[in-house]
Formats: structure tokens, sequence, C-alpha cells
């Protein structure tokens, strides 16, 4: 008798502990740049926010802020008076000073995507963009007729340049001698939105020959798989399936299931669970991958989807290792 | 005949052959058989044991790293399992995050394995964190099966090389040699060739058989023998009968022409012999026979040859004896013979016609010749001796 009150109490503690520790502190806010459906980045990350709250009946604060930096920091910074815990910090890249920024906010637990900084408050959640852009670029390879394929994007940074390398080297491994273009259009304001500046440097490539075009561009993006469907090239889409964007003309997508780092980084939080400050979701998660739907089936011939299969079985199995040392500005090595 | 017997043993032979390679294989094949079906179960059990304590292992490490969403964790306890040949997939999916920590499969499209899944559910305080999967390669005990195997085959064949090695000098020297002794022997016997001994050690069935075939035969030549000699010698008397006398006359008569030497034929007839017989009756002209053959037999050299030819019918050859030497003793002879008391009391007197040979007579000739002098004795009154021709 004595021990099943024991077992009761010792259960009843257990069962009402999560409730309770987080009652108090789990209370996130996500804050978007542009409109979410905009973005193919942030609806992925809006999807996960929606399967979270339907799951738990938790909730969660969105907030959508124009495309100045300033308008941005400003809301983050409210928000953190305010006492939200966690805040995501969706664009860590695009971010300068966060360091600082999280010092001053010491009590305050900050989810950054994409983005690692060595702080006691900041936990990161990296999706490994180059293991999936090393599939996409090994499709690309085998895909081109003309042995040149490109890449666009819209701000160099090293994040970017975790897609560029990941894709240069998933080419180079199907053909040695591939030609590869990249292009970015510059850190400008709204330039994440601005599709004419990365047709234009698509179009600019096809000029040269270019038959397939990788682009990470955000809201940018669509726009160069429209400019290849014109010209009857091939697009690759990023974040999201935008395979069916322009059928026929979309070779495939490179899937960032940010909704799934997003889910499990607020069921994280609301379980009180802090424990590493790292999170890195690759291929074996399944959290970056290639879609192979009805739109792009005309396009990808069972041969070369073994052959990618083929290449993630072994990046898994750490058979191929994929490079991802991009804080120096060393795709060069890779892109010619 | 010969040959039957061959074919014969060689049937036998053949047959023991044939019942040592079933004897021999079947057990063998039979029991290695038996040792391969373990083994492959046992392989198959540690196969499945390795399964389940893979998995048990796993899931007890996962809860950690479920709990707290550790890719990382998660990829270092599986990465050692990876490297186990066996192991051809590991999921591990957190329900709670609702995201695989891991999903690794060795199988491609091109590469495909058979294999065995076992999932287990991940449960910490009544809450399902999420599940554990392993896969493990059937085809792992294949090779390991088929090595097994071609060690059992090499077992088989040296066993039953072996066996055969064994068994068949066995076989060789403790039947089918004997036996083919014991074939000759009796072919031997059935040649009728008794004089031939075969000689038999050991105490086997063979041996004893071999063994009483010899004594068998010791005992056939024996009385072969006994018969033999009685078919020449004149039961009575004991001296060579007609038959006897003509085997061996000839090769005195040759051997004296060979080499010119002189020899002398002579035919000794008891006078009134059937007097005898029929006044004192057949059993003591029987005993006077045996007594005249005695009396003669002590006087003669042991180089001559006396035989009965008829019923009180002598012959006596003298080989290296001329005619003159032959007649003393001839007279000599009828003298004792006159002279000796036989055993019914009555004088007995025996008439002899001889002749000599020299060299170029046959037989029929010389015993005519001596007959007719015989017979001049009976005429000139019994008694005597007459040298032919007369």
């Amino acid at each position: 008798m004595r021990y099943l009150v024991i077992l009761l109490v010792l259960l009843s503690v257990l069962m009402l502990q999560p409730v309770n520790s987080c009652a108090g502190k789990f209370n996130p806010v996500l804050i978007y740049q542009g409109p979410i459906e905009g973005n193919s980045f942030s609806v992925s990350i809006h999807k996960g926010v929606e399967k979270f709250k339907k799951r738990t009946g938790a909730d969660c604060t969105e907030v959508e802020v124009g495309l100045e930096f300033k308008e941005y920091l400003d809301t983050v910074t409210e928000y953190a008076d305010k006492g939200y815990s966690p805040i995501f910090i969706l664009y860590g890249n695009h971010f300068p000073n966060m360091v600082s920024f999280v010092h001053k906010y010491p009590a305050t637990r900050f989810i950054v995507l994409d983005t690692v900084r060595d702080q006691p408050n900041v936990y990161s959640f990296v999706l490994a963009d180059h293991e999936g852009s090393f599939l996409a670029g090994a499709l690309a390879a085998m895909a081109s007729k003309t042995g040149k394929i490109g890449f666009v994007s819209v701000v160099e940074t090293p994040f970017q340049r975790r897609f560029e390398c990941g894709y240069a080297q998933g080419a180079k491994h199907i053909n040695p001698d591939i030609e590869i273009f990249n292009a970015y259009t510059g850190n400008t304001v709204g330039g994440w939105f601005d599709g004419n500046a990365t047709a234009r440097l698509a179009n600019k490539m096809m000029d040269q020959g270019v038959d397939v075009i990788y682009q990470a561009a955000g809201g940018a993006g669509p726009a160069v798989l429209e400019a290849c469907a014109a010209r009857g090239k091939l697009g690759i889409g990023v974040d999201i399936n935008q395979n069916g964007l322009y059928p026929g003309s979309v070779l495939t997508s490179m899937v960032k299931r940010m909704d799934k780092a997003i889910f499990a980084a607020l069921m994280l939080a609301k379980r009180n669970i802090w424990r590493d400050n790292y999170k890195r979701l690759g291929l074996e998660q399944e959290a970056v991958e290639l879609i192979f739907d009805e739109n792009n089936r005309g396009l990808v011939t069972p041969e070369m989807r073994n052959r990618i299969e083929d290449i993630r079985k072994k990046i898994v199995l750490g058979d191929i290792v994929v490079d991802e040392n991009f804080e120096t500005k060393n795709c060069e090595r890779y892109a010619k | 005949m010969p040959s039957k017997h061959i074919t014969n043993f060689h049937s036998i032979s053949l047959f023991l052959l044939k019942v040592m390679l079933v004897g021999l294989i079947v057990p063998l094949a039979l029991g290695l058989s038996i040792s391969l079906e373990i083994e492959k179960k046992e392989l198959m059990a540690q196969l499945d044991d390795f399964h389940q304590r893979s998995l048990d292992i796993l899931s007890k490490t996962a809860e950690d790293a479920m709990t707290s969403f550790s890719p990382e964790e998660a990829r270092n306890m599986v990465s050692f399992l990876l490297q186990d040949e066996r192991i051809v997939k590991i999921e591990i999916y957190s329900a709670v995050y609702d995201l695989y920590l891991l999903r690794v499969s060795k199988q491609t499209p091109e590469q495909h394995f058979p294999t065995l899944e076992l999932k287990k559910e991940v449960t910490k305080d009544g809450e399902v964190l999420g599940y554990v999967l392993v896969a493990v390669d059937r085809d792992w005990v294949k090779p390991r099966i088929a090595k097994e195997r071609n060690q059992v085959i090499v077992l088989f064949v040296t066993m039953f090389i072996g066996g055969l090695l064994l068994i068949a000098p066995a076989i060789y020297f403790k039947v089918l040699r004997p036996l083919n002794r014991l074939m000759r022997q009796v072919e031997v016997l059935s040649d009728g060739e008794l004089g031939v001994p075969y000689r038999w050690q050991g105490r086997d069935e063979f041996s004893m058989l071999g063994k009483t075939l010899d004594d068998m035969r010791t005992k056939l030549d024996k009385t072969f023998s006994l018969m033999r000699d009685m078919a020449v010698t004149d039961e009575l008397t004991g001296l060579p009968n007609r038959r006897g006398f003509y085997g061996e006359v000839e090769k005195l008569l040759w051997l004296s022409g060979r080499y010119k030497h002189p020899l002398t034929l002579a035919i000794l007839d008891i006078d009134h012999f059937k007097y005898i017989n029929d006044n004192f009756g057949h059993p003591t002209g029987d005993e006077v026979l045996k007594d005249f053959a005695a009396v003669i037999s002590r006087r003669i050299r042991k180089s001559d040859l006396l035989a009965r030819v008829g019923g009180e019918e002598f012959v006596l050859v003298m080989p290296e004896t001329p005619v003159e030497d032959s007649l003393r003793l001839l007279e000599r002879l009828r003298t004792t013979v006159a002279e000796h008391s036989f055993s019914h009391g009555r004088k007995v007197t025996v008439s002899i016609g001889l002749t000599g040979f020299y060299g170029s007579e046959r037989l029929e000739g010389l015993m005519d010749i001596a007959d007719k002098a015989l017979y001049k004795a009976k005429q000139d009154g019994r008694d005597r001796v007459i040298l032919g021709p007369v």
C-alpha cells in the first residue's frame, strides 16, 4: 500500500512537471520578414507552427513585419522586452551583432535557424542544406546536356554558400568536367523578393549555354524557375516542393523540412529540454531531400533516381563526405 | 569351369563394394546433412539473437536521444552498429518530435537485401517516445552456410575415403584374398591334384575352412594312393599283380635295352596246384601261395621284379642278370621250394620257364618264349627249370 502511494505520488509529479514548467516559461514568438505566403522558406516554417499548435493545443505568436531589417530588429527587441521566450531568429545569417544582442537578454532563450553562435542562451537548428544541395547538383549534372549548370542566389553569405558548394560538389561528383556558373543579386532591401534581378541573372547564364539552374533565392526564386521554363531549360526549386510551379520545367526541388525542425524546436521548448545548443538535421533525418513527383516524372529517369538514391545512402553512411566548411569563400575549388 | 568361379567371386566383391559404398555413404551423408542443418539453424539463431540484442541495446540507448531530441547522439549510437555487415537498416523515430532522429539503410535500388525487420516501441513513464527499427540481412547466413557446407563436403569425402582405406584392405585381406585362395585350393582339388598341400594360418572361418579342406585332401590322397596300390598289388601275396607287373616291367626292359645290359624273364608255375585246392581247400591253397611267394621273395634281389600274374603263375624279371646266372638262381629256388615244408605238410614243386632279353624283343614275345619253356618243363615231368626258346 505504501509503495502504491509512493508510486502514485511519483507518477503525479512526473505527469504534472512538464505542464508546470512550461506553463510559466513557454511563450514562443516567430517573426517573419515579409508576407509568409510570398516566401517558400516562411511557408515551411509556418507549416511547422500550425502542426505544433494542432498537436499540443499550445499557443504560438507569429508576426509578419516589413522587409527592412530595422523594423525586424525592433520587433525582436520588443518581444524580448516583453519577456517572450523562446524567440525564434529565423534569419540568423542576416542578423548582425547577434551575440551582443542576445547578451542583453540572458534570461531569454533564442532559437536560431541555420546559424551557429556559441552562446548559452542560443539554440541553433541547422539543416544540412549542403547535403540536399549535393543531391541537387548531382541530378543537375545528370540532366544537363550542355555540361553547364548554374546557381542563383541573393546575398552571398557563408549560409548561402552551403547551397552553392553542396551543389557544386554534387555536380562534380557526377561529372568532374562540368562547368558551374554562380551569381548573387547582392544585399539589397527586398532582395529576397526581387524576382526581376534573379531572372536577369538566370537569363544571362542561359545565354552562356547553361541548361539547368538551381536557385536558393527565397521569394526571388520562383522567377528563376519561370525564366528557365520560358526558355525550355530546367530549374531546381528550393525550400518547399516547387515542382508543380512549372510542371515539366522544374527538374526537382531541394526541400528543407523547416516545418519538421520548427516542430521539434517548439516541442523541445515546450518540454523544457535545453540540453544541446546545436541540432543538425540532414539527409539521415529526412530533413532535406529531393522531391520526385508526377510533375518531374518525365524529367527524371528511374536510372537517375536510383543513382541519386545511391548517393544519398552513401552520404548517410559516410561513404561520401560532403565538405561543409563554408566560412571562407571556397566554393571556387568546386565551381571551377 | 574356372571362368564361372571367377564370375561368382567377382560378383561377391562387387556386392561387397556396393554394400560398403552404401553402408558408408548413407550414414555419412545423413549424419553430415543433419549437422549442416543444425549449423544452419544455429546461424539463423545467432543472427536472430544478434538482431534482438541490437534492437534492445538501441531501444535502451535511444531513449535519451529521443527525449532530448539529439540526432548527434543517435548517430553516435548507431555508427558502431552500422559497421556490422549484418545490419542493413536502422530507424530511430521520435514520435514526440515527429521526426526521424536517424533513418539509415544500406539498401539501394541495385542492391536489395532480403531483410528481417524488428521494431520496438520506446516508452518512458507511460509516454510513447517513438520506435527503433533494426533490419538485418537474412542472406548474411548464406555464405556462412555455404562455407559450412563446403567443410561438410570435405569432411564427408575425407571420412568416406578414410573409411574405404580402412575397410577395403580389411575386406581384401580378411575376405577376398582367403576366398580367392580357397577358390584355387578347391580348383586344384577338383583337378585331382591331391598331392598339393595348402597351408593355412590363423583361426578365422576361412582358415578353418581351408584347413578342413586340406585335411580332406590329405585323407583323400591317402585313400586314393591306397586304392592305387590295391589296383596293382595282389592282395594275397602282397606282390604286384598282373596290372602291377605290366606297369613296371616295360621300364625295366627299356632300361636294359637302352644300356645294353642283360635281363632275364622267368615264369614260375606251382605244380599240381589244382590238386591242393581240391583236396585241402582254398584256404590251404591260399596259404601255399603266400608261403611260396614269401620263399621266393626272400631269395631274390630288391631290384628283381616278382609278380603274381595268374592263379598259381608268377613272373620273375631279373635285370642286370645274364641267363647263366639266372639259371643257377632259379635252380636254387626250385630246390628250396621243393625242400620247403608248407603248412599242409605236403611237398610242393615248381616248374620254371625262362628266357633272356637281348635288347630288341617285345614283352609279348618274351612271355611267349618263357611260357613255351614252362610248358616244356611241365611236359618233361615238372619240378624243373627250362631255358627258352625250346
